[in-house]
């Protein structure tokens, strides 16, 4: 912490940025928050420890587009997320200073999160300084998706129709991504309406599907869908299985490296015709 | 307010024999959209089209549902339907009721309800079709030839003399091509150099062609009309502008041991050198692989000796775009390197040489001077064994084609070596002589009854130098069934002819396809022999497959005669089927741009944003960047969103 | 006229290949059973995965998508992408509990009438044999 708060001054001082997005502990409630750290602030407040759920790259198109040079604090999640950013020009690398953070895991309702079960990196891929330890961590195995795969497709159907039943369209999983930031999303559109608006069984099928489908390749597993998530669908459990489908299909896994295309994009005259399912001569 | 006419045709029985055509038109009929329905006998028929335009005049439909045969066959032909009337031919789709109905249905209830299916899934989706306005795009009447070669040359010359400007592009120093190499041709013998010169000088004369030495194409963009070739002059270090040819460089250059490829490799040559007396045009180039003065800073004798002050050692590579309107691919062909023939000495021995060696070893420009000696040590072969099918018709160890040209190169060879040495004697292996061009036959017929050489059937198993200095050719005598060896003083390999090394780079900077071994595929191996599958762009010569010399010019001159045609115009239509970008909505993402084959999205501000913007002359409306964007940010004329979505949803 | 319990099956094809076979199919009176429904895209590369997303939420019981053989794509790539797109498409689906012989993705070109139909035929045997539960995702009122 200390050294966070050192390197962040010394950057203020050489004016190598204007803000810092952090995390703040508001000394009142106790509450961890994303926050904006200004040149002259005291940086006590600043804090770095498993309360500091929150992606904060979801801030940064906004903070960019008002500062010339924006310092961020990465965990090793975000730092992937960040990496997805970059490749899709939603972020000027040249505009950020990235400062990876050694994290041990962060802690939602005061268990340990269940994305940092399957983190790879414990610190950002991404970074212009490295305070802290970088672990040599484990490849995903995606324990959960495989207790899915396991089932019949009748079983299978029904675990996920029952979490889809119950979904609210209220949007905060869409609201929360940093991938999810097209102008107009394909569920706002009119004509023609590819998921109707009501919340109901079918629409919000088409919606989770066309929610993971978009973000294959795409998603670093912040976790924040899920997190946000009034009825605690199971979000990550889609994008996970989506996340090890492209590792088995085409060896990527999204968020390791800024300069990586989303696999979805990337021209393969190489892949085996198996990948679609069925023979193929 | 779209009001749509129905049209269902019986195609005489072929769709009213399975389809009940009456009940189609009465279950639709009542559909809000529909404001008109009729079923006709024939509706391409004249009096077919006439019903639509009658409906359009007096019913007022605005929208076109033909119930017919596929799309694919008769959309054309309602589309002028629609236009002669003055509605826009893009308000009409086709339900295809006869492939994809009556004709693969065996139940004629069943057959009949697909149909009414079909046909309602149209009028569902020809509501949302909008106007489209062809586009028109300009036509660059300039060609560009890739390849100095025989076939080259005359397509540039074609081009020229039809009064369009064409630039010729050869990557070697000189035009020319394997021809230039070669001393007499089948099956005239006449002396190559003699009939090509004239050509070579023309094709430098002529004011409509711009001849690019030293040149290769580096990057392709556009389409038919309106090419965009990116060329890379290599650094030759010599000014060609100041250059007089007067060749006192490569006299006084002291570095003597470049391999000369025009002798291929017979000889070596000075390291700054023109490729060949005849050379056009004549003017050296200085290989930095071996000039002194570029790797080490010494010497520079030819600096100084230069009366016209035209060596510049800084040279480097300069890159130029060119706008072309049509593309001549002729990149010819190279030999095979015999290496893998270890059984042939895999190039050990220095008298087993190449047919393109043998060459150059009795041309009267050669390292010889046309005086045939061996390479090992200038004694006057009295044998020599051609060997056919070296890496031809042997898919084991090469190639499995027949490389076309060596049986007549080599019954040429045979007599080429009894006018040099007329008390020696040649053997040929060969396993079929093939030689089914206009007198070719009878040149073979020559060689072995007036030339008195012996032709052996059958495949050289091995060779094996001697210690006499001769070489052991075991092979077989398969006509009188037993094995034969023959000791002789030189081998020469006819090797396969092989498309370039760098054929399959060039094909996918041009966007154009190649088969397996490497040469380049016509548009329709009998219908379209000089097409490629990309519009604009025409093959000639060895790079579609192995060609003599006739053949090769052969297609030359088609291939500018296709040029010609497309330059006849002076604009181009184009479909507007294309996609556009609604900056709107785009985030500028650019993801789309990865997926597109044609480079057709660019980078554009658009106010404080940027957004993708797509060149609607480059595309090509295939729709890869749609289903891209996940925003739907990007539209495709005739396959929108909203188009499929009605096909799909509105399916019974 | 409803056809009842024959499965209804979604065809996306591609323009200059695999709709072209299925007109050879038709040319050629290869017959295949009735319940086929085409979509003509310019090319394989235009599929976009909420296409087929949609047929089976709108009560598709099987969803094909074809399109040229890969190097015979008419605009050059198209079908590369395709196919990346289609796979991950499949394991979406297959992972919310669709089942995997509801969906049928190959290659057809213009030549390939026979194997159209036979495909079409084929597909249409394998999802008479799934049974009720196993037609997931369809819109409740559709899925009787």
């Amino acid at each position: 912490m200390k050294a966070m708060r050192k390197k962040i001054k010394e950057l203020f001082a050489n004016g190598d940025v204007d803000v810092v997005l952090g995390y703040r502990e508001d000394p009142a409630s106790g509450e961890v928050k994303a926050s904006v750290f200004k040149k002259d602030e005291m940086l006590e407040d600043m804090v770095f420890d498993e309360r500091c759920v929150q992606n904060l790259v979801n801030y940064l198109p906004t903070l960019v587009a008002r500062y010339s040079k924006v310092g961020i604090v990465l965990k090793g999640c975000d730092g992937r997320s960040l990496a997805t950013q970059l490749v899709e020009h939603r972020i000027n690398k040249n505009q950020i200073v990235a400062l990876g953070v050694g994290c041990e895991g962060v802690k939602v309702g005061g268990k340990d999160a269940d994305k940092c079960e399957d983190c790879p990196t414990s610190m950002s891929p991404v970074t212009d300084h490295e305070i802290g330890d970088k672990k040599q961590k484990k490849d995903p195995v995606f324990s959960k998706v495989e207790e899915i795969e396991k089932m019949s497709p009748a079983e299978r159907w029904k675990f996920f129709a029952e979490y889809f039943e119950r979904c609210e369209r209220c949007y905060a999983c869409r609201q929360i991504c940093p991938s999810c930031y097209c102008e107009i999303c394909v569920a706002d559109q009119q004509e023609p309406k590819w998921i109707e608006p009501s919340a109901k069984l079918s629409a919000n099928t088409m919606w989770h599907l066309i929610r993971a489908y978009h973000l294959a390749g795409r998603c670093a597993d912040c976790g924040e869908c899920e997190r946000v998530c009034p009825q605690e669908i199971p979000m990550r459990l889609m994008n996970n299985a989506l996340e090890k489908a492209v590792h088995e299909l085409f060896g990527v896994r999204p968020g390791m490296d800024p300069e990586e295309l989303p696999p979805l994009v990337v021209l393969s005259k190489e892949d085996p015709d198996t990948i679609m399912g069925g023979k193929h001569e | 307010m779209a009001k749509v006419g129905v049209f269902v045709c019986h195609c005489g029985v072929n769709i009213a024999a399975k389809v009940d055509v009456k009940k189609v038109v009465d279950t639709l009929k009542d559909m809000p959209e529909v404001g008109f329905a009729e079923e006709y006998k024939f509706m391409c028929s004249s009096p077919g089209q006439e019903l639509i335009r009658k409906a359009i005049k007096d019913n007022s439909i605005n929208r076109v549902v033909v119930a017919a045969c596929s799309p694919r066959m008769h959309l054309p032909t309602f589309q002028k339907a629609l236009a002669s009337e003055g509605l826009n031919p893009y308000l009409v789709s086709m339900a295809n009721i006869r492939e994809q109905c009556s004709w693969v249905t065996d139940d004629p209830d069943e057959a009949t309800q697909k149909a009414i299916d079909l046909v309602a899934r149209q009028i569902k989706r020809v509501v949302h079709q909008d106007p489209l306005d062809d586009i028109y795009v300009p036509m660059t009447k300039t060609a560009i030839v890739i390849g100095g070669g025989i076939a080259g040359i005359q397509a540039a010359l074609d081009i020229a003399d039809g009064n369009r400007k064409v630039i010729l592009l050869e990557k070697s120093p000189s035009i020319g091509g394997r021809m230039a190499q070669l001393d007499e041709t089948f099956p005239t013998l006449d002396c190559s150099q003699c009939i090509l010169t004239p050509k070579m000088v023309e094709a430098a004369q002529h004011p409509n062609i711009e001849i690019r030495v030293n040149s290769e194409v580096k990057k392709v963009d556009g389409y038919v009309g309106n090419f965009e070739v990116t060329i890379e002059k290599k650094a030759t270090y010599v000014d060609a502008q100041k250059c007089i040819g007067c060749g006192i460089c490569q006299e006084k250059c002291p570095v003597k041991i470049v391999p000369d490829e025009f002798n291929a490799g017979l000889n070596t040559r000075a390291a700054i050198a023109i490729p060949f007396p005849q050379a056009v045009p004549a003017i050296p180039v200085i290989d930095p692989e071996y000039c002194r003065k570029i790797k080490e800073d010494k010497c520079g004798v030819c600096a100084k000796i230069c009366p016209a002050e035209a060596i510049v050692f800084d040279d480097a590579p300069k890159q130029e775009t060119v706008s072309v309107g049509a593309i001549i691919v002729a990149t010819g062909y190279k030999e095979m390197d015999p290496a893998v023939y270890t059984e042939y000495g895999g190039k050990k021995y220095p008298d087993v040489i190449t047919g393109m060696q043998f060459e150059r070893l009795v041309s009267s420009t050669g390292p010889t001077g046309g005086e045939l000696k061996r390479p090992s040590d200038g004694v006057i072969p009295k044998t020599v064994v051609f060997v056919q099918c070296v890496g031809s018709r042997d898919e084991s160890k090469a190639h499995a084609y027949c490389s076309g040209i060596c049986c007549m190169y080599t019954a040429k060879h045979t007599m080429l070596y009894k006018h040099h040495v007329p008390d020696g004697q040649g053997y040929v292996s060969y396993i079929d002589v093939r030689a089914p061009g206009k007198t070719y036959e009878e040149f073979v017929r020559r060689a072995i009854e007036e030339e008195g050489v012996r032709y052996l059937r059958g495949r050289v198993a091995k060779i094996r130098r001697l210690q006499n200095g001769k070489y052991r050719v075991y092979t077989e005598d398969t006509l009188v069934g037993r094995a034969v060896h023959v000791d002789a003083d030189m081998v020469v390999l006819a090797s396969a002819v092989e498309p370039q090394k760098d054929a399959v780079d060039l094909a996918q900077m041009l966007g154009i396809a190649y088969d397996a071994d490497g040469f380049y595929t016509e548009a329709h191996p009998k219908l379209k022999p000089i097409e490629t599958a990309s519009a604009g762009i025409f093959l000639a010569g060895a790079c579609q497959g192995p060609k003599d010399i006739p053949t090769s010019v052969q297609q030359g001159s088609a291939a500018a005669s296709k040029v010609l045609a497309l330059f006849a115009r002076d604009t181009m239509v184009k479909s507007p089927q294309i996609a556009t970008v609604d900056p709107t909505a785009c985030t500028g993402c650019l993801t789309c741009s990865y997926v597109c084959h044609y480079s057709a999205i660019e980078e554009k501000e658009f106010g404080k944003h940027r957004v993708a913007e797509i060149i609607p002359g480059k595309c090509q409306g295939c729709g890869a960047c749609v289903a891209t964007c996940k925003g739907k940010a990007i539209t495709l004329a005739g396959f929108s969103d909203d188009e499929i979505y009605e096909e799909i949803v509105s399916c019974k | 006229m409803q056809i009842e319990k024959e499965p209804r099956i979604l065809a996306i094809l591609c323009k200059w290949c695999s709709y072209a076979g299925a007109d050879l199919a038709g040319t050629s009176r290869f017959n295949y059973p009735a319940n086929v429904r085409i979509v003509q895209v310019p090319c394989s590369g235009r599929v976009d995965p909420i296409m087929i997303f949609k047929a089976f939420v709108e009560g598709y019981d099987g969803v094909m998508v074809s399109g040229c053989h890969p190097g015979d794509c008419h605009y050059g790539t198209g079908n590369y992408h395709a196919r990346r797109r289609i796979a991950v498409a499949r394991r979406l689906l297959e992972f919310v509990g669709v089942h995997p012989d509801r969906m049928h993705f190959t290659w057809i070109s213009a030549a390939e009438g026979k194997k159209f139909a036979e495909v079409c035929s084929e597909f249409t045997d394998k999802l008479r044999h799934l049974s009720g539960t196993e037609k997931t995702l369809a819109r409740k009122e559709l899925a009787t």
